[in-house]
C-alpha cells in the first residue's frame, strides 16, 4: 500500500526518475541519486526536492505534515477492519472541522496523499450509498450541516466531502491528475 | 500549549523533554482512557494538535526538523519499535513477559545498538524520542536484561537520564522513587500491526497475515477468503440440483391478473406525441421500465407493461399548424414513429397505444362525473386573451407584445415571461399585445373553467401519500412531499381548445379537458383498449402492484394529481405502489435539443449502425438514478470495448469455444473441487446482489453485479488455464481438471444469458441459441446450478460484441453536436472581402474600447456590427456556427468577458469584444429554456420561493453570460436601450 501510495504520489508531483520499491521493512525511494527509507521520509524528501512548498511553510505546518504523514504510516495504513478505518476518519473529520487544509490554510503533500488514500474507497461505494450520503448532505442548511448528527458507518464530514469529490471527478477519466487534485482542493474549500 | 496524554505514557514523556530542552513550559491535561497523546498548539487564532514525534520536532526544530536521520529514526520509532515495544511492555506489566515479542525487540534493538545512531545530545529530537521509549525498559528486570545483550543502549539511557533536562522531566512525569510499569502499561493501546493493510478491506478481505496462503495470491483468491463455508456448502448443493427446466412461458393475450400470483401492472409515463423521443427520454421511462418488466417476466411474474402517446394538447395543435396537416393526421405520423423507435429498442410493450380514443373520452368523462358527483369539482371564471381572427384562447406562449414592466418596455415579451428583463409577465397585461400565429390583436375575454378541488381530497390523499411513497424513489418522494408542504390547491383542470378530451359538462361543452388531467387516465383507456377486461388490473388494489416510470418532472402529476383524481371518485382504483422517477441525462457537455440538432434521437440512433443492444446497455450503465448523469460517445466507446467487449463478450466466447473447439461441441464432465465451489459461491453472493438490486429498481448496480460475475468468470479461466491442462502430452488428472473447468465456465455463460436479458434482449437470446435453447434458460434461478449437463451439445459461438473503433466515434460525435447548415460554396474573393470588413470592425471596435471615451451603447452597438459581419463571414463559409463554441462549457456565475471571447470563429487577430455567434447562438437556447423552466416552476402551485429564486439565478446568470458573449457589458442590461438584436 505505502508503494503504490509513493508511486501515485510521485506521479502527481510529475517528478520523473522516481524510483519506488518494496522492501520488508517499508518503502525505499531514490530521488535524485539518494535512497530514503520509510514512507514519511520517503515521502518528505520527495517533496523537499520537488516542490518544496508542498510541505508547508511555516514550522507548524511542516510538523502537521509530518505528523499527518506518521499517522498514515502507523495507523490508517493499517486498519484491518473498517471500524478501525473509521475510527481514523472520525478523526481526521474532527480535525477538518476547524480548518481548510490538513496543516492549516495551505495545500500540503499530507492533503495529496490523504487523497491517494481514500480515492479508491469512494470510488466503490454504490450509487445508492452515494444517494443516500448526497440527500443526508442536502436536507440541511449550509450553517446547519456540521452539526448534523455523523453517519453511521462513518464521520460524516469526511464522507461528505468525499461524496462531492466523487462527483466532481466523476466526468474525469484520468484519476491523480493535477486538475483532479484542484478539484479535491476545491471541495476541501467549499465544505468549510 | 497543552499536553493532553494519559499518565505515564512514554509519549508524555517525549513532550516534556523537548518542552524542557527548548524553554518552554507545557501544561498538562491529563487524559483518561486509550486517547493517544496529544500536543496542542496554538498559533495565531488556529489550534493544532500534533501527536508526540512530531511535537517533539515541533519543540526542537531548530536541530531536528529537515534533518533526515533524526527522521528516520522517529519515524522507525512510531512505524517499527512501537508496534512491538508497546505491547511487550504491556506483557512485562501483567507478569507475562511474551517471548515472541521479546525476540522481536531484541532484532529491532541490535539494529539500534550496533548502529553508531545514537547520538547522547540533549537538543536532538531522536535522542529525546528514544530516550522516553526505552527507559521503562531499565524499570522491570526482564526488560532490564534485554537491554543489557547492548551494552551502548545502556549507555545512551544512562548517559541521558543524568542530564538536567531529562532528569527533571523525567521526575515530572513518572514521580521519583519506584518507577513501575503497572499503573499504565496495561493500559497503553495498541499500535495497529504493520502487517495490516487498509486497501484489503476493498477486496474484502479480513487482513489476516497468519492464515497460511501461498504466496503470490491473486486478488480474485483474496475475494473468495471473504465466503463463508456456509455459502459454499450451498453452492454445492445448488450445483448438485439441477434446476427444473420450465417451458418458454406460452404468453396468453390478454394478459390478466391471477390469483395467487404476484401481478404486476408497470407504466411508463406517456411520451409527448409530437417529437422524436431523445435517449434520455428513452432511459427516463420506457428503457427504465422495459427493463423492470423483463426481470419481472423472467422471475415468474404476471407483468402488464402498458405505454402510449400522450396525443392531446396545445403543442400538437401547434406542430400540426406548422406542418400544415391536421392534428389527428400529426397524431398518426408521430405515433407511428414512437412505435418504430420502441420497437428498434426492443421495449417489450404489452400493449402500446394512444390516448386519442373513444374509451379515453368515456373513461375520462366517467372519472369526471365521479368527481362531480362526490363535489370534488368547482368553478371560477379566469380572464384570458382570445384572438377573433384565429378564433382561439390563447396560451401565454402564444401571445407578445411590450413588456408592461417598468423601465424595460421590450418589445417581444411573450405572455408568460419578458426576455429583456427576466421579469414575468401577465398576459393580459401585455401592451400592444398580439397572436403569436396572426399577429392581429387579441382581445380580452373572461372565460369559466373547471376546478379540481384538491385541498378536499387533501384528506384523503395525505394519508395515502405517507404509506405509498416508502416504496418510492427518493426524487419522487421529496418532490411530493414538497407540493403538499404548503397544502394543496385547487388546480384549473380545462382549457379553451379543441384537440383534447371533451368537457361533458353543460355549460362547459366547447372546453377540453388540461392534458395533465387526461394524460395519466391514459393508462387506464390504453389497458381497455387493450381488454375489455381491463377493470381486472385497475379496479384490483388487493392483488396488482402497480409500478410508474418517469422522468422526475413528471412526479407532480402522478404523485399528486393523478392519485387525488382517483381517490376523489372513491371508487376502488388500483393505486401508484411505486413510483421510479430518474433525474435527467444529458448528452455532452450539454442538453439534448431538437431544435439545434444537439444529442442523439430515437430514429438516428437506429441509423447509426450500432446494435440496439449496446444502446440499452450503455443508458442502462449511465442510467440517471440519483443524480444528472451524461451521455458521452467517447464514454460509449470505453464502456462496450472495455466492459461489454473484454469483459463480458470475451469470457462467453471463449468458454462456448472451447466447449466447441476441444470437446466436439458437447459440454465435458465437470468434477468441482472446493476451489470450483469458492467460484459458485462467489458467483452466488453477485446473484443474490442482482436480485435485491433488481427488486430495488437499482437497476445500474444489477448491470454492475452481471459484469461482476463475468468478471469473475474471466480470472477463473486465467487461473486455471484449462486450455493447457487439456493438451494431449497432459496427464488424465490434468485433462480431467480442464474439462471440469470449461464446463463451469460454460455454465457461467449460460447463467449470464438469463440475468442479461432485461438489459441486452438480443445477445442474450444470441447466447442462448449458442446453447441449443435449453428450457432451464427461461427463468431466473437462485443460484449457480449445473444449467447444461455433461452432454449437452452447443452450437458454433461466434463474437457476441463488436469494438467500437475512434473513427466510428469521432464521426458519431461530429454528427450529433449540433446543425450543420448546408455548405454552399462561397466564392473566394468574396470571402476575403468579407474577412477584411470583420478585421476592419473588429479594429474599429478594439480602438473605441481602449480609447476609453466612448460611450458603452457605442461600443455595443459596433459590437453588434462585428457581430453580424462575422456571422454572414461564418455563414459564407459555410461554417458550422456550432462548432467553434462547442470546447467551452459553461461555467459558473464567473465566465469573465475574456473567457466567453477565447474562439472567435474567424482566424484574424482576437478582437477583445468579439463574441462568437454559436457561443450566443448556445446561450441564446439556454436562456430561453431557463426562461421555460421559471415559467413552469412559478406556474405551479406548490413551488417554494427559494426554489424558483434559485431557478431565476440560474436564468440572471445565463442572461448575463449572454451579453458577456454578445460583447455586451452586463450592468447595461438594465438600462432602457439595451435591445437585444434577436435574429
Amino acid at each position: 500500500m505505502e508503494k503504490k501510495i509513493v508511486s501515485d504520489f510521485a506521479k502527481y508531483l510529475g517528478a520523473a526518475k522516481v524510483k519506488v520499491a518494496s522492501e520488508k521493512n517499508g518503502v525505499i525511494v531514490e530521488v535524485g541519486g539518494k535512497k530514503f527509507s520509510g514512507f514519511v521520509c520517503g515521502v518528505l524528501n520527495l517533496v523537499r526536492l520537488q516542490k518544496q512548498s508542498l510541505e508547508g511553510s511555516t514550522v507548524l505546518q511542516r510538523c502537521l505534515t509530518h505528523d499527518w504523514l506518521t499517522q498514515c504510516a502507523t495507523d490508517l495504513f493499517r486498519c484491518s477492519t473498517y471500524e478501525e478505518l473509521n475510527s481514523n476518519l472520525h478523526y481526521i473529520d474532527k480535525e477538518l472541522l476547524t480548518r481548510t487544509y490538513l496543516c492549516g490554510h495551505m495545500v500540503t503533500a499530507a492533503d495529496v496523499i490523504m487523497f491517494l488514500i481514500l480515492y479508491p474507497f469512494v470510488a466503490k461505494w454504490t450509487y445508492q450509498q452515494k444517494e443516500i450520503l448526497r440527500l443526508k448532505f442536502q436536507s440541511v442548511l449550509p450553517s446547519q450541516r456540521r452539526t448534523v448528527t455523523s453517519f453511521s458507518s462513518s464521520s460524516r464530514r469526511t464522507l461528505t466531502l468525499l461524496q462531492i469529490t466523487f462527483d466532481t471527478l466523476q466526468g474525469i477519466r484520468v484519476p491523480y491528475r493535477r486538475t483532479v487534485f484542484e478539484y479535491f482542493t476545491m471541495v476541501f474549500c467549499c465544505s468549510e | 500549549m497543552k499536553l493532553r496524554a494519559s499518565k505515564g505514557h512514554p509519549d508524555g514523556l517525549k513532550v516534556l523533554i523537548a518542552a524542557a530542552v527548548s524553554g518552554h513550559t507545557v501544561a498538562v491535561v491529563e487524559e483518561k482512557g486509550t486517547t493517544p497523546v496529544i500536543f496542542e498548539v496554538t498559533e495565531g487564532n488556529t489550534v493544532a494538535h500534533l501527536h508526540a514525534n512530531s511535537a517533539v520536532l515541533y519543540l526542537v526544530h531548530s536541530s531536528s526538523l529537515g534533518n533526515n536521520e533524526i527522521e528516520e529514526l522517529l519515524q522507525w520509532e512510531a512505524t517499527e519499535l512501537k508496534p512491538i515495544l508497546l505491547p511487550y511492555l504491556a506483557s512485562v506489566a501483567s507478569g507475562r513477559e511474551d517471548k515472541t515479542l521479546r525476540s522481536s525487540l531484541q532484532g529491532l534493538l541490535a539494529k539500534l545498538g550496533n548502529g553508531n545512531q545514537l547520538k547522547c545530545e540533549q537538543e536532538n529530537g531522536a535522542s529525546i524520542v528514544l530516550f522516553s521509549s526505552l527507559l521503562p525498559l531499565l524499570w522491570e528486570a526482564s526488560g532490564r536484561s534485554l537491554l543489557e545483550e547492548f551494552p551502548s543502549l545502556v549507555a545512551f539511557l544512562n548517559t541521558l537520564q543524568e542530564m538536567e533536562h531529562f532528569k527533571k522531566s523525567v521526575y515530572l512525569w513518572y514521580g521519583s522513587g519506584e518507577f513501575t510499569l503497572k499503573p499504565w502499561a496495561l493500559q497503553l493501546p495498541t499500535p495497529p500491526s504493520p502487517s495490516n493493510c487498509t486497501l484489503n478491506l476493498l477486496k474484502g478481505e479480513p487482513s489476516s497475515p497468519s492464515k497460511t496462503g501461498a504466496p503470490g495470491t491473486s486478488a480474485d483468491q483474496a475475494k473468495r477468503v471473504a465466503i463463508s463455508a456456509e455459502q459454499i456448502s450451498a453452492a454445492k448443493t445448488s450445483w448438485q440440483n439441477l434446476p427444473k427446466g420450465t417451458n418458454a412461458p406460452v404468453k396468453k393475450v390478454p394478459v390478466l391478473p391471477v390469483d395467487g400470483e404476484t401481478n404486476i401492472l408497470i407504466t411508463a409515463s406517456l411520451p409527448y406525441v409530437n417529437n422524436v423521443p431523445h435517449l434520455g427520454n428513452i432511459i427516463g421511462c420506457v428503457l427504465s421500465g422495459d427493463c423492470f418488466a423483463r426481470f419481472c417476466r423472467l422471475r415468474g411474474d404476471n407483468v402488464l407493461y402498458i405505454c402510449g402517446t400522450d396525443e392531446y394538447g396545445t403543442a400538437t395543435e401547434t406542430k400540426a399548424i406548422a406542418e400544415g396537416l391536421t392534428p389527428q393526421q400529426i397524431c398518426d405520423k408521430y405515433f407511428a414513429v414512437h412505435s418504430e423507435v420502441y420497437k428498434w429498442f426492443n421495449i417489450q410493450f404489452d400493449y402500446f397505444g394512444r390516448t386519442t380514443t373513444d374509451l379515453q373520452t368515456k373513461i375520462t368523462q366517467d372519472i369526471f362525473w365521479d368527481l362531480q358527483r362526490n363535489g370534488v369539482i368547482s368553478q371560477d371564471s379566469v380572464e384570458q386573451l382570445h384572438c377573433g381572427k384565429c378564433n382561439r384562447f390563447l396560451a401565454d406562449r402564444f401571445v407578445e407584445g411590450t413588456c408592461p414592466n417598468v423601465g424595460c418596455g421590450y418589445e417581444d415579451a411573450r405572455g408568460d415571461q419578458c426576455d429583456g428583463c427576466g421579469k414575468l409577465v401577465n398576459a393580459v397585461e401585455l401592451i400592444k399585445p398580439r397572436c403569436k400565429l396572426c399577429s392581429s390583436p387579441p382581445s380580452v375575454k373572461s372565460s369559466n373553467h373547471l376546478f379540481l378541488d384538491l385541498p378536499k381530497i387533501e384528506k384523503g390523499y395525505l394519508p395515502w401519500l405517507g404509506t405509498a411513497s416508502k416504496n418510492w424513489s427518493n426524487n419522487a418522494k421529496v418532490i411530493c412531499e414538497s407540493w403538499c408542504r404548503d397544502g394543496l390547491k385547487s388546480r384549473c383542470i380545462t382549457r379553451d381548445l379543441k384537440w383534447g378530451t371533451p368537457v361533458p359538462l353543460d355549460g362547459f361543452k366547447d372546453k377540453v379537458f388540461y392534458v395533465w388531467f387526461d394524460a395519466p387516465i391514459g393508462y387506464v383507456s390504453i389497458t381497455a383498449n387493450y381488454t375489455s377486461e381491463w377493470e381486472k388490473w385497475w379496479k384490483n388494489p388487493s392483488q396488482v402492484k402497480y409500478y410508474e416510470f418517469m422522468a422526475k418532472d413528471n412526479v407532480p402529476f402522478h404523485g399528486v394529481v393523478f392519485p387525488s383524481v382517483l381517490i376523489g371518485t372513491k371508487q376502488n382504483w388500483t393505486m401508484v405502489s411505486n413510483i421510479l422517477a430518474t433525474e435527467f441525462l444529458n448528452y455532452e457537455d450539454g442538453k439534448f435539443s431538437k431544435s439545434r440538432g444537439v444529442g442523439v434521437f430515437g430514429d438516428q440512433a437506429m441509423n447509426t449502425g450500432i446494435p440496439s443492444d449496446i444502446f440499452r446497455f450503455y443508458l442502462l450503465f449511465v442510467r440517471p438514478e440519483s443524480q444528472d448523469t451524461t451521455f458521452s460517445w467517447v464514454d460509449f466507446q470505453l464502456k462496450n470495448n472495455s466492459e461489454l467487449l473484454n469483459n463480458l463478450g470475451n469470457f462467453v466466447h471463449r468458454s462456448l469455444s472451447f466447449v466447441f473447439k476441444f470437446f466436439k461441441s458437447a459440454i465435458p464432465e465437470a468434477h468441482p473441487t472446493e476451489s470450483d465451489y469458492q467460484v459458485m459461491a462467489a458467483i452466488n453472493v453477485e446473484l443474490e446482489q442482482y436480485y435485491s438490486a433488481m427488486c430495488a429498481n437499482r437497476q445500474r448496480d444489477g448491470l454492475k453485479s452481471i459484469l461482476a460475475i463475468t468478471k469473475i468468470g474471466n480470472q477463473y479461466i486465467q487461473e486455471n488455464e484449462p486450455y493447457k491442462l487439456i493438451k494431449p502430452d497432459r496427464t488424465e488428472e490434468d485433462k480431467k481438471r480442464g474439462a471440469t473447468v470449461i464446463a463451469l465456465a460454460a455454465n457461467i455463460a449460460a447463467l449470464v444469458s438469463i440475468i442479461l436479458e432485461p438489459y441486452m434482449p438480443d445477445t442474450s437470446k444470441k447466447i442462448k441459441s449458442y446453447l441449443n435453447d435449453p428450457s432451464v434458460l427461461n427463468s431466473l434461478p437462485s443460484a449457480f446450478s449445473c444449467f447444461l449437463p455433461a452432454g449437452h451439445a452447443i452450437q458454433e459461438p461466434k463474437p457476441l460484441i463488436t469494438q467500437l473503433d475512434d473513427d466510428t466515434i469521432k464521426k458519431l460525435f461530429e454528427e450529433f453536436r449540433g446543425q450543420a447548415p448546408e455548405k454552399k460554396v462561397a466564392d473566394p474573393a468574396e470571402v476575403a472581402k468579407m474577412e477584411a470588413r470583420v478585421a476592419e470592425q473588429g479594429n474599429k471596435v478594439r480602438e473605441l474600447k481602449t480609447s476609453g471615451t466612448a460611450g458603452k451603447d457605442a461600443i455595443a452597438a459596433e459590437v453588434a456590427m462585428l457581430l453580424k459581419l462575422k456571422e454572414e463571414l461564418a455563414a459564407m463559409k459555410g461554417e458550422e456556427p456550432a462548432s467553434s463554441g462547442k470546447d467551452k462549457k459553461k461555467k459558473g456565475g464567473n465566465t469573465g468577458k475574456k473567457e466567453s471571447n477565447v474562439s472567435a470563429p474567424s482566424s484574424k487577430p482576437e478582437t477583445p469584444a468579439a463574441s462568437n455567434p454559436a457561443e450566443v447562438d448556445h446561450l441564446q437556447a439556454l436562456v430561453t429554456e431557463q426562461g421555460n423552466r421559471v415559467r413552469e416552476l412559478k406556474g405551479k402551485e406548490g413551488t417554494s420561493k427559494e426554489a424558483i429564486a434559485a431557478e431565476v439565478a440560474k436564468l440572471l446568470d445565463l442572461k448575463n453570460q449572454l451579453a458577456l458573449a454578445q460583447g455586451i457589458d452586463p450592468a447595461t442590461l438594465n438600462s432602457k436601450d439595451k435591445k437585444k438584436k434577436k435574429k
